[in-house]
This record gives structure tokens, sequence and C-alpha cells, in this order.
């Protein structure tokens, strides 16, 4: 295809570019985060990057929905984004797609130096480089301090549960947990189950595992939550202080700070009864350079600056807990020391990376509609589970 | 020398094409050209995967797939159109009724309030009615829980939510339909009625016997519009729930869009809309000669 030659040829010359060139042209970068997440990068493009290359516009546009179709659809038309921002769990997709620019050749050893490896190598699918990360992320707990008062934090989930049964009734609840697969994937894993493996190319929707996981949150989460158990009602629940606890990822924590929410983010306590700390999926932020790259040396150098500018990364840390994979803010003393990029830390280091085949496209929408009928009741779980793999398994069959 | 001189065919001159040519430009681009291509993608494996690459040809295979994924979003549909267009059209004749009658007063006011739903975009109108179906916060179960009745699951169980659909379908659509008959109904002779009224008819005689057989072709064209609106119905059930609870509740355009968009399959996508268009052609086609043949 000629476009794939275009931008092969184009990464080459990059490289050989002096540094002293002046950068021209714009450069569209779409990203999935809300304010007040967006807002740090917003600001800084015009404080930093700017003064740096005066000459290259940055659109940092907020995705149009559904971000991946959207993508999908739009770089095979050649009406993308030059970049995109999301979690290494696209890469495989995208990659396959073949709308994604491998960045090796532009790669110095210097630059790889200054990210933590693992995240560095969440960039890569099939042994090309795709993503330059700048950030790791999780679903943790967290829980409201001014409602939680003299009440010791719950270590495991009877403790929990207790907790849960007291403060449920008169307008609120115990829990708030968006039903998500990312946010109850912490369960599915602490019980043997899983969603799909890259490494053994399975899919484990119906596992053992996975509906004893299910039906171990419907048994003791359910009765305390609301009855809406989607996305938005569910984060209003607990920035509102109607629910005492919740899990939930470093995007929120800029929205429970503009609440004037009395926080702590730590880890999920562990399940009583199998006496395991819940494995909840982690991300790695990066961001990708797509096949609709109008100006690659333009893009290139928002690329390096997004991921390597000190005060963008440690912003993103110090105002909303993810957790900075450049070593230079990562070793900072302040960042050591901050409770909640500690609290999310901690979780990090009990999850599990996110799958990244381009299976994962597959799973997703199934995956939620059996969280949906199950937690709707429509559904049992191992009808709900044995459903979802099944449209599933053909799903990635029709893939291939 | 000639009385009638020659008058030239508009066709003959080059203007004539220049004329025509910004709608056939329209009609060529956005319609035969998608459709042509969406022929060709349906012959082809097409996917996220493969779309930058060449899809290779496939012959009818993703026809032979159909046979498995089309029956249940066609059953659902169906079963839409049976419960949607009844409810459009008796609501659209009984509004234009109310609107007609002398006995209603302040029209003025009322009649401009009953095309809101016309007014406001639709998208916007279905986001509301997705509030006011909420479980927890919804109006609706506020409504029902104050008059001691159980609150009810709207959007996440199949039943309530193809009622839902229906409700807002409903909402949507009225004015249309209200508007078409109240207009057919201003054109029925007055004296025909005043007929009726000194033969000493009922007003349900004069409605059954004076007005219905007046308005029946109106009425009839306007249902075939809307049937056809149910048939794509799309916006409502996508917006509400995604067709939801699971796929259970989707609709062949949402089918469709979710096997192509969701799970980037084209070629199988493009087959089945082909599908879908044919089959509404075909109801067409039937329509038209079935009149054509009472004419």
């Amino acid at each position: 295809m000629p476009g794939t030659t275009i931008v092969t040829t184009q990464v080459k010359t990059v490289t050989t570019a002096s540094p002293t060139t002046v950068v021209k042209g714009t450069v569209i970068v779409w990203h999935g985060d809300a304010d007040p997440v967006a807002r740090i990068t917003e600001e800084l493009i015009k404080t930093e990057f700017n003064k740096l290359y005066p000459d290259i516009e940055v659109k940092y546009e907020l995705a149009p929905e559904p971000f991946q179709q959207k993508l999908l659809v739009s770089i095979p038309a050649g009406t993308g984004p030059d970049l995109f921002e999301w979690n290494h769990d696209w890469i495989g997709t995208f990659a396959k797609a073949d709308l994604l620019v491998p960045i090796d050749d532009l790669m110095t050893p210097e630059l790889k130096a200054k990210f933590v490896e693992s995240a560095f190598e969440a960039g890569r699918y099939r042994g090309e480089l795709y993503g330059l990360p700048f950030s790791a992320e999780v679903g943790a707990f967290a829980y409201n301090k001014d409602m939680l008062g003299t009440r010791p934090v719950p270590k495991t989930t009877d403790e929990l549960v207790a907790l849960m049964k007291e403060f449920t009734g008169q307008g609120l609840y115990g829990i708030s947990v968006p039903m998500v697969p990312y946010l109850v994937s912490g369960f599915v894993h602490a019980y043997g189950g899983w969603f799909w493996d890259d490494e053994t190319q399975t899919v484990g929707v119906n596992s053992t595992g996975t509906k004893t996981a299910m039906k171990w949150i419907l048994d003791n989460f359910k009765p305390y939550m609301s009855k809406d158990a989607s996305w938005d009602p569910q984060v209003a629940i607990f920035t509102e202080k109607k629910a005492p606890f919740t899990i939930n990822g470093p995007w929120m924590v800029g929205s429970w700070r503009d609440a004037k929410l009395n926080f702590v983010v730590t880890t999920i306590p562990e399940i009583s009864a199998i006496g395991k700390k819940p494995m909840p999926y982690t991300g790695i932020r990066v961001i990708c350079m797509t096949k609709s790259v109008r100006n690659i040396e333009a893009a290139w150098r928002y690329m390096v600056w997004a991921t390597t500018s000190r005060e963008r990364i440690y912003q993103r840390a110090k105002q909303l807990g993810y957790i900075p994979v450049l070593k230079e803010v990562l070793d900072l003393a302040d960042i050591k020391a901050d409770p909640i990029i500690n609290g999310f830390a901690e979780q990090v280091a009990l999850g599990r990376p996110m799958a990244s085949g381009p299976e994962m496209v597959a799973v997703w929408g199934p995956m939620q509609d059996a969280l949906n009928a199950m937690w709707s009741g429509t559904k049992t779980v191992d009808k709900a589970l044995d459903d979802a793999q099944a449209e599933i398994v053909q799903a990635i069959q029709k893939m291939e | 020398m000639t009385l009638h001189p020659k008058i030239e065919s508009p066709w003959r001159t080059r203007k004539a094409y220049w004329y025509v040519f910004p709608s056939l430009f329209l009609f060529f681009f956005f319609f035969l050209y998608p459709m042509v291509y969406t022929v060709y993608i349906s012959l082809t494996n097409a996917s996220f995967f493969n779309i930058m690459k060449e899809p290779a040809f496939v012959g009818l295979e993703n026809y032979e797939a159909l046979l498995s994924g089309f029956l249940y979003p066609l059953a659902r549909t169906v079963l839409f159109m049976l419960t949607s267009i009844p409810l459009k059209v008796l609501a659209g004749i009984l509004l234009a009724v109310l609107f007609t009658s002398t006995s209603l007063k302040a029209k003025r006011i009322l009649m401009p309030l009953a095309l809101v739903p016309w007014a406001a975009p639709w998208f916007f109108s279905v986001l509301i009615w997705r509030g006011m179906f909420n479980e927890d916060f919804g109006i609706i179960n506020r409504m029902l829980l104050s008059i001691g009745l159980p609150s009810v699951n709207w959007l996440n169980d199949v039943t309530n939510a193809f009622i839902a659909y229906n409700i807002v379908e409903v909402y949507l659509t009225y004015p249309f339909m209200m508007s078409v008959i109240f207009a057919a109904m201003q054109s029925v002779p007055l004296d025909l009625y005043e007929s009726a009224l000194m033969d000493g008819a009922g007003s349900w005689i004069r409605f059954r016997h004076v007005t219905l057989p007046l308005i029946k072709k109106p009425v009839f064209w306007a249902t075939i519009m809307t049937g056809i609106a149910s048939y794509l119905i799309y916006g409502v059930p996508f917006l509400l729930n995604r067709g939801g609870p699971a796929r259970e509740n989707e609709f062949l355009l949402v089918y469709g869009y979710k096997e192509a968009f969701d799970l980037g399959l084209y070629g199988y996508a493009a087959a089945f809309m082909m599908l879908v268009f044919i089959l509404l052609t075909i109801a067409i086609a039937f329509l038209r000669l079935t009149r054509m043949m009472e004419e």
C-alpha cells in the first residue's frame, strides 16, 4: 500500500535530520481524559512545549466516542489523529491492523534509558515498538476518611462487608464500583480466572475462576450497591459522599479533589474466603503514532516531550495519582512520599498487566454485556458467562 | 416556411447537463458509490485487521454466514414493527381528533406544545428518556414508587427495554402522524358531517363512516413512512441501552453497526446490510404492485 512506504521513508529521514532544524507543523493528539485530567497537559503545551517548539501547533483533543472504534475507522480513511494516548492494551489491535508507525528507528538509547523498563516494554508488540509510556495506572481501593470516621480501615473483605452493611440505607450505599470488566478484574484473577491470556491464547471468560469471582461479587457487593451499576451513577455516588468506599483509578482523583473529598487510596482488601489479595489489571499509558500522521518530525517531537516532560509527568502524578514511569520523576523524594501515588503503586505491584493482543477487541464488549446481564438478574452468572465465552470465541474465529 | 419551428429538446443543449450535474453528483457520491462499495466489501473478508492491506475475495461466504445471524435481529425488528406501528398510528389519530374537536379549548397553546418532540433534536430527547428510565434515579420509577408501585428495571431487562423503545418511538414520531392526519381531517367537507348529523349519526358513527374513509389514503401513506422508520430504527435502542441487555434487543441496524464497528467485521456487516436493503426494496415493490393492482 503506497501510504505505508511514504511513512517508512519519512521515519528514516527524521533520524538523520539535524536537531537544529526548525520543525513546523500541526500535530493532532486524541486523548480519552475529561477535565481536570486533560487540563494539565493543555496548559503545559502552551507554557512549556510551545516555548521549545513555537512553530508546532498541537491540537490536544478529547477523542470522539467510542474512542477505539473511531480510531479504527478514521486512520485507514486518513482522517485520524497523528497521535493518540491510551493504555497499552490497544497496541496489539492497532499493530495487527497495520495502523501504527513503528518507532524503533526513532529511538535512541538515551531516550530509552529514561523510562522504567517494564513500562517501556509495554509499548512493544511482536518485537516492534509502537508506543512511548508516560504513566502506570490501576483500579485501586479508595475510602472517604470523613465518612469512615474512627472505624478501622478494612483489611479483609469480611471487615469490608460488615462496614458496607452498616452504611447501606437511607440514601447511602456501602460501596461504589462501576461494573466494568477492568475494575472487577482483580477479583477474577484472584480466583484464578481470566478474560483473555496472550500467552496461552485462550479465552477464560467462563472458566471456573471467573464464574466463582462473579458470584462472589454479586453476593458480597450487590446488596450494598445502587441498582444501577453503570459508570456515571456509580462514580457520582462516591463523589457525592453517598458511599464510603470505591474501586476506581487515578483518572478519578481530580474530580475527588474538586469535590473536596477527604480520601485515601490503598489496596483492595484481601478476599477473606480465599485469603488472597485481588490482582487487578494494570495499564501503562502510552502515546502511539498512527498511520494518519501528517508530519512525523513534529509528531515525534511532541511524543518525546509528552513522555519526558518532567513537569507534565510530575503534575499528573502529584495532582492525580498517575504513577510516573519516567525515572527522574519517580525518584523524587516528594513523589516517593506521596500517599495517593503510593496507594496506586502498591496496587500496581499486586496487579497484572492487561493483555494486549488484538483479541482483546472482541473481549470487552461481550464481557460487559455479561456483567450487565448477571447484575440485572436477566441471566445467571453461569449462563451469562457461557454466552459471552461463546460469542468471544466466535468473534475471534471470524477475525482470523 | 414551417408554422411550427422545431422545438429543440433541452437535452440537446449542453446547459441542461450543468443543471442536473449537482444532483447527479450528490447521487453518485452519496448513494451509488457507497452502495457499490458495500456490495464489493460484502464479497470480501474485510475487517479492522486487513482494511489497510488488501481484503481477500471470499465470494458468497459472508452471505452464507448470515443464515445464522440474520434471523434473530429480523424477528426482533418485525416484532417492534408490529407493536410500534399501530401505537404510532393510534396516537396520531387520537391527537388529531382531539385537536379537530370544537370542544377543546386553548388549542393555540396546546398544538405547538404537542409538536415539541418534533422540534427538539431527537437524540437529545432520547438521552433525556434514558435518564427518566434510570432504575434508581429516574423520574418514572420515582413516580411509580410514590404511588406505591414497585420500581421497574427498565433498560436492563429484555421485555421492559422493548417497551421503553416503543414508548420513546411513539413520543418521537406522533407529531408526524398527528400532523398528516390533522391536515387530512381539515380537508373533509363540513357538509358531509352536517348531513350525517341530520341522519342522526353519533360522533363515533361520523368518525367511522365519514372521516375515516376520507383520510384513509394519507393515513396509509404516513403509516408506510413510519413503518419504514420502524424497520430502520437505530437511534432509540442504541442510545437507550445499545440494544441490550447483552445483545438481546438488537434490531437490524444496531446488529449491523455492532458487527461492523464493535467487532470490525466489515465484510460480514456489509453482507448483512445488503440483505436489510434487499428486504426493504422487496417490501416497497410489493406495496407498489398491490396499489397499482387496486387502481
